[in-house]
């Protein structure tokens, strides 16, 4: 083996060039760049055996990523030395400073190896400096000298530190690119097509759902392109000017949550819903790109319609029977005649007849309302006058009930006026249902500076504790099955609460079982022009 | 000069109409009726009722063309459109109709709505 046999200032600038090499290129690839350290150090520092030990979490064993043997020109790993067979070892490597053991097989803190590792590989002096990683201690690089001992210099610490340090970068840069990995797994496997948008609206990247739709449309890469080849409509089937897209809002700062958009592919005249989400990318106040993500939801859209129309249809078609029944029941009950056992079947058709008749209703309601398609159109709604109306609406309901309006002042707000009065009426159905032994129904309107609160009270049969926060599910009865029954869909409560949220309002109750129930529901101020 | 008078019931469904014939003969009206649009102008050619209670969905000739078959006309009878659509007020003003009653409806409405536009014969 020959000795660099040039002077000091040689062996530094090839130290240097080293360094230089090794801290430009690539290092995602840990363990080809842990080989490339370990060989790079044992020629400048002119060793023959050189490693880097990973320490166990624990701190129990170290490890062997990479060991280099000069001589044979290979590297292996794998091999471990544990804590409890060399504690003083341990002890030194758990300060995290060098460990420059000129003689190592008397120095204290390797001495414990002799046997077993140092004579083994014929390791007279040895030379460890501690790896980091994440602010933690990662292991060692090491350097073994065979033959005659050795000085270590403070110039061989100082370039082992380097090469150390290099060590670092490269598990960091390692663990960017598994997160990356990870990150690429997971956009290239999800169900959505996922674009990133440019500040001209321009499409700069894709995972292969989104590459699949744009080879769809047969291209689209820019906003106008895009505009050209695909029609973009709203959930309600009005055309999405350019300027309107999901991406174009996020671009002007908005946050697009999972609307519904119709798109037309015009090359094949295809027609796919799509639910997209959409936000800016900030760099500071500027916004720099988009993210778009699209769910095609065209099988739940298709879906969804026609359950609809087979409610509607439904509805529709038991309207007709049940009215001959309800009339011919009702007119039966008006005739003098009847005997005395025929009265009770004849009340009994009537009542039966009337569930039906709410049956209906409630399958219109939610056949028209269901699940994210309830359009408003919104004008002002003066709110006293319409809480009477209601009232009106319920007296020949509350036979045993004394309905109290309590509404001081004249308050707008801006709603979609029959439905604002469906979700009161609702409220005060239940209200009249749930007191069968009568009492006070309270009908109040609380105006405030933005907001204003409707509640209903009643002193009825309340709502279990242990229902309560059930109580607007779609299809569900706190009563079913109890003394208190008094049929249903159970989408009263479901619809009410939806009304309010569609307004920018909130429904909420209070009850005691025994004691009656108070809903509540808030909905913000008209703006006064 | 026709004859004037009663009120003419159109409905596709027998028992519907049967009822509607005792309700308002109940209440002391002349009832005539017919089974979809084209039988009710037949029926038409000979009087003209003071109201005609009319379905929509019928086969043969259902209410929206019975409308417009009526338009043509100097003039008509009175028209309440009974619907069990989920908007009738909209089924009424689409063919231009005097008044509404929705499937199923009360005694009440019914006599409400056909005093409005009609009189008892006796």
């Amino acid at each position: 083996m020959r000795r660099p046999d040039d002077g000091d200032g040689g062996a530094a600038r090839r130290r240097e060039q080293v360094l230089f090499e090794l801290a430009k290129r690539n290092k995602a690839d840990v363990a080809e760049t842990f080989h490339a350290i370990t060989e790079a150090t044992a020629v400048a520092l002119d060793v023959e055996r050189t490693s880097i030990w990973r320490l166990l979490p624990d701190g129990n064993a170290i490890v062997c990523d990479d060991n280099f043997v000069r001589a044979q020109g290979r590297h292996t790993a794998g091999e471990t030395l544990w804590a409890r067979d060399y504690p003083s070892y341990f002890s030194a490597i758990a300060e995290n400073r060098v460990i420059a053991a000129h003689e190592a097989r008397t120095d204290g803190r390797t001495r414990e190896l002799r046997k077993a590792y140092l004579e083994v590989h014929g390791i007279t002096s040895m030379m460890d400096v501690p790896i980091w990683h994440t602010g933690r201690p990662y292991g060692v690089l090491c350097h073994e000298h065979v033959g005659p001992t050795r000085r270590w210099t403070s110039d061989d610490e100082t370039f082992a530190a380097n090469l150390a340090d290099l060590a670092s970068l490269a598990l960091e840069a390692g663990e960017r690119r598994k997160a990356e990995r990870r990150w690429d797994a997971v956009v290239n496997t999800i169900q959505e097509a996922v674009f990133v948008l440019d500040g001209e609206g321009t499409i700069v990247q894709t995972n292969p759902l989104a590459a699949r739709m744009i080879e769809r449309a047969g291209g689209g890469i820019t906003l106008a392109e895009r505009m050209e080849l695909v029609e973009f409509r709203d959930e309600q089937g009005r055309v999405i000017s350019a300027d309107r897209t999901g991406g174009r809002r996020s671009l002007s700062g908005e946050i697009v949550r999972g609307e519904i958009n119709h798109l037309v592919f015009k090359r094949t005249g295809e027609r796919r819903s799509y639910r997209i989400t959409s936000a800016p990318m900030r760099d500071g106040d500027r916004i720099h790109s988009v993210v778009v993500v699209l769910a095609d939801v065209t099988e739940e859209v298709a879906f969804d319609r026609l359950k609809r129309e087979v409610l509607a249809a439904l509805a529709h078609e038991f309207k007709t029977p049940v009215a001959i029944v309800k009339g011919y029941a009702q007119h039966m009950s008006t005739l003098p005649d009847a005997s005395p056992a025929e009265r009770p079947m004849v009340a009994a058709i009537e009542r039966a007849s009337k569930r039906l008749q709410k049956l209906i209703d409630d399958l219109v309601e939610v056949s028209g309302i269901s699940l994210g398609r309830l359009v408003l159109y919104r004008e002002p709604v003066e709110l006293s006058a319409m809480l009477c109306s209601v009232a009106r609406w319920a007296a020949p309901m509350a036979t045993h009930h004394r309905l109290v309006v309590n509404a001081p002042e004249a308050v707008a707000v801006s709603a979609d006026r029959p439905r604002l009065e469906q979700a009161v009426r609702r409220l005060v159905d239940n209200a009249i249902r749930y007191s069968p032994l009568g009492g006070d129904v309270e009908i109040a309107v609380a105006p405030s500076d933005n907001d204003v609160v409707i509640s209903v009270r009643d002193r009825g049969i309340g709502i279990p504790a242990d229902q309560q926060n059930r109580i607007f599910e779609l299809f569900f009865r706190a009563h079913a099955g109890t003394p208190h029954d008094v049929g249903g869909l159970g989408i009263g409560l479901f619809m009410a609460r939806e009304i309010a949220v569609r307004h920018g309002g909130a429904m909420w109750f209070e009850s005691e079982e025994g004691r009656g129930s108070t809903f509540y529901m808030r909905l913000p101020r008209a703006e006064v022009p | 000069m026709k004859s004037a008078g009663g009120i003419l019931v159109v409905d596709d469904d027998p028992d519907l109409r049967e009822f509607l014939r005792l309700m308002l003969t109940s209440m002391g009206f002349e009832v005539t009726s017919a089974a979809n649009g084209q039988e009710a102008l037949d029926d038409m050619e000979g009087h003209d009722p003071d109201l005609i209670l009319l379905d929509m969905k019928m086969p043969v000739m259902n209410g929206w063309e019975f409308c417009r078959a009526l338009e043509g006309r100097d003039s008509r009878p009175p028209i309440v459109v009974l619907t069990a659509a989920p908007d009738p007020a909209g089924r009424a003003a689409e063919v231009h109709a005097e008044g509404w009653l929705g499937k199923p409806f009360e005694y009440a409405d019914l006599e409400g709505i056909v005093r409005r536009f009609a009189s008892p014969a006796r």
